[in-house]
């Protein structure tokens, strides 16, 4: 963290510290308290203000992820092709809810406005990988090979 | 630039860099506004304060437009009335509605707006929000479902003290003021001054009392039960009956107090020139040892706080003389088993915070029991049906009976460099002036020489974070004997939890009452209290 730090500049725009955030969280996987600490007194914006700004953009995570981030969408066309039902049976199986990891690390479940995707929807995305038009057999699907 | 404009058909100077909002303050026509705050750039969010445009029919923010050339407006306009029902009957769409059991009550900016717009019902259903509450500091109580995020608090958390322990967080429907990681207000860098609880219109954010704890111990402790009333809160509860006479006032108070059921009632006087006294001798030693740093020398828990963690590079500065509410903790409470039950009244949100700092506590227990507020002793005293002037006069318990009177003084503004300066001369030569410097002058921020010795010294008093800021270099460069440093702008005596009132020119007149009671008292610098002369004497056999 220290080298990732001491390559910033002490001054930075909204803009930058959004591409700060960004790389931060690629690298290591979520923005912690340390992190913000002391990224604050490195670049003078108050570690409350930093929070703030990050907690606009739902892309930002503050809790370490599970191994595989799930995400169901939960935006207007999928929520026509009925992924609530979706996120309940997740829920359900699961047992983990919006923002939460599984205790054994492997996954999290985040809830997502809208994954780009409506054309097919419903949408799941697991990392990198997108299932289009999901039914409730193949969540089960994903699910049995996540565990 | 000057020009006139029309405000409803009436023709009205204003020079062009003021906003509509400032015009119709200055010539009182009064609007509602519910995120406006005077000295804070405005951000137009509430849209409360529209005015129409006569012109163009068009209704603008008047907190945020300025006025140009050939306005012509109007304030009250049906078209104007109607819109200001409407925001407000969407703010109260959620509301939660649980008014008679809220802190604010009468205070309650909304339910007075509310109450102007001819509100009677519910007239967009919602659904009411959930409670959700910040407890974990121990003054400051905010309740998140009576928000309705006018941004008050954030932005003088952010702008006037620069630290932002809450900001807005989320988005769209989850819009919500936080604290970092939404953990609360005690595990952010909040530095428990209280400002916030001040300017929120709803309640929103509380003081957490502690009144019906009190009169539950009063009532089934068999300890000693002390109380220790700060001046401010004497000098607002006489201001606020309007007994003339600080010590009127005081006594006054002693004598409800002693009908409550307490069995010693003291001032904070003694605690005040305990601290006076220890930091003049410090000062003393200091000079007598030919250092060159500034000291800095202050009793508020929120400035210190912010000193430790915001600037850091001062803080060895700080003289860390414990303050006089612990101070007289430590004198009352000498053994751990005490059967002592303290109770301390205060105008200040962070002497809650103070409090239960670990220092202060013996065996994880504070060592002042019970912080209240002035406006709790209000509370208290209208619980046990208690007015003022009161049947029952008495004088303080020993050793407040032989009060000074740079006690009191010592809680105004500038009062810290006044009467530490009085001391100062009256413990190296015995003789000082009466008023030493302009202590009316209301400046956040005052330099000051006089001659010590032979020996020319300069100090400064500081009031407000963004004056200490400014002269963080000068206090580092050694620039002064020592600065005198609170963060409430007007000190003490306005504190943020005095007893809620409109007037803001209160704090004046609190002062004068103060001013007056020093002016005609000879007793007036800390060492004249015999008190503080057994306490010295006990302190030199001590070492
Ligand atoms: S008490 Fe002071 S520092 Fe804490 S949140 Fe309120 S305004 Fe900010
Ligand atoms: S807590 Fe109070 S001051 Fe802050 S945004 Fe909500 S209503 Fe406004
Ligand atoms: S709403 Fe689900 S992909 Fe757009
Ligand atoms: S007071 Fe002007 S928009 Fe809120």
């Amino acid at each position: 963290m220290e080298e990732f730090l001491n390559k910033l500049p002490t001054s930075v725009s909204k803009t930058e510290l959004l591409r700060i955030l960004q790389e931060f969280q690629d690298k290591y996987g979520y923005l912690d308290n340390d992190f913000i600490h002391e990224l604050s007194k490195k670049i003078g914006i108050q570690p409350g203000k930093i929070f703030g700004i990050a907690s606009f953009y739902s892309q930002f995570r503050f809790k370490p992820s599970g191994k595989y981030i799930v995400n169901l969408c939960s935006g207007v066309a999928c929520h026509i092709n009925s992924s609530e039902n979706l996120i309940n049976v997740f829920t359900k199986l699961t047992g983990l809810k919006d923002g939460e990891t599984s205790a054994d690390g492997k996954i999290t479940l985040e809830l997502v406005p809208c994954l780009g995707g409506c054309a097919n929807s419903p949408v799941v995305k697991v990392n990198d990988k997108y299932y289009t038009k999901v039914t409730k057999a193949d969540l089960l699907k994903i699910i049995q090979e996540l565990k | 630039m000057e020009f006139t404009i029309t405000i409803n058909n009436k023709k009205i100077k204003v020079s062009n860099n003021e906003k509509i909002l400032d015009v119709l303050r200055r010539i009182g026509i009064n609007i509602p506004t519910l995120c406006n705050v005077p000295g804070l750039s405005p951000t137009g969010a509430c849209r409360l304060c529209v005015v129409e445009l006569n012109d163009t029919n068009e209704l603008v923010p008047s907190c945020s437009t300025p006025v140009r050339v050939g306005m012509n407006i109007s304030t009250h306009s049906n078209k104007v009335i109607n819109a200001r029902r409407v925001i407000v009957n969407l703010l109260l769409s959620n509301h939660p509605d649980n008014c008679l059991y809220c802190d604010k009550r009468s205070y309650c900016e909304l339910h007075q707006i509310a109450e102007n717009l001819n509100i009677t019902d519910r007239s967009f259903p919602g659904e009411p929000k959930k409670s959700k509450s910040d407890r974990s500091s121990p003054g400051i109580l905010r309740e998140m479902s009576k928000c309705i995020l006018c941004g008050r608090c954030v932005r003088i958390c952010e702008e006037m003290l620069g630290i932002s322990a809450i900001d807005i967080v989320n988005r769209g429907k989850n819009i919500e003021i936080e604290t970092i990681f939404k953990k609360g207000l005690f595990y952010s860098n909040c530095i428990h001054c209280g400002l916030c609880i001040k300017y929120c219109p709803t309640g929103a954010i509380i003081e957490k009392s502690y009144v019906q704890n009190l009169i539950d111990k009063l009532n089934n402790s068999e300890k000693e039960k002390v109380i220790v009333i700060s001046n401010s809160t004497i000098a607002d509860i006489s201001n606020f009956y309007g007994i003339k006479k600080f010590t009127d006032c005081r006594n006054n108070i002693v004598g409800a107090l002693k009908d409550i059921g307490f069995d010693k009632v003291f001032t904070l006087s003694p605690g005040n020139e305990i601290f006076i006294y220890e930091n003049a001798v410090k000062i003393l030693n200091h000079i007598k040892d030919k250092s060159n740093n500034t000291l800095i020398v202050t009793d508020c828990p929120a400035a210190k706080k912010y000193v430790k963690s915001e600037l850091s590079e001062l803080s060895p500065l700080l003289t860390s003389i414990p303050s006089p509410q612990q101070i007289l903790a430590k004198f009352f409470k000498k053994s751990d088993d005490s059967n002592v039950f303290m109770t301390v009244v205060t105008p200040c949100v962070a002497n809650k915070y103070e409090a239960v700092q670990s220092s202060n506590t013996t065996k994880g227990v504070p060592d002042i029991d019970i912080v209240i507020s002035s406006n709790e002793l209000l509370k208290l005293f209208n619980t046990y049906g208690i007015e003022f002037p009161y049947s029952r006069k008495q004088i303080p318990d020993n050793p407040s009976n032989s009060d000074t009177s740079a006690g009191p003084l010592f809680e105004t503004k500038g009062g810290i460099s006044e009467t530490l300066i009085r001391e100062l001369l009256y413990q190296n030569q015995k003789s000082y002036p009466k008023k030493l410097f302009e202590i009316k002058n209301d400046k956040n921020f005052i330099e000051f020489s006089f001659v010590l010795n032979n020996q020319q010294f300069k100090i400064a008093s500081i009031h407000g974070i963004s004056s200490l800021k400014e002269k963080v270099e000068d206090i580092l460069s050694g620039k002064y004997l020592f600065v005198e440093l609170r963060l409430c702008e007007n000190a003490c005596i306005d504190g943020c939890v005095q007893l809620r009132d409109d007037d803001p020119d209160k704090f004046k007149k609190i002062k004068k009452l103060i001013l007056d009671y020093d002016e005609t008292n000879n007793s007036d610098t800390a060492s004249k209290n015999p008190f503080i002369k057994a306490y010295k004497n006990n302190n030199l056999k001590q070492k």
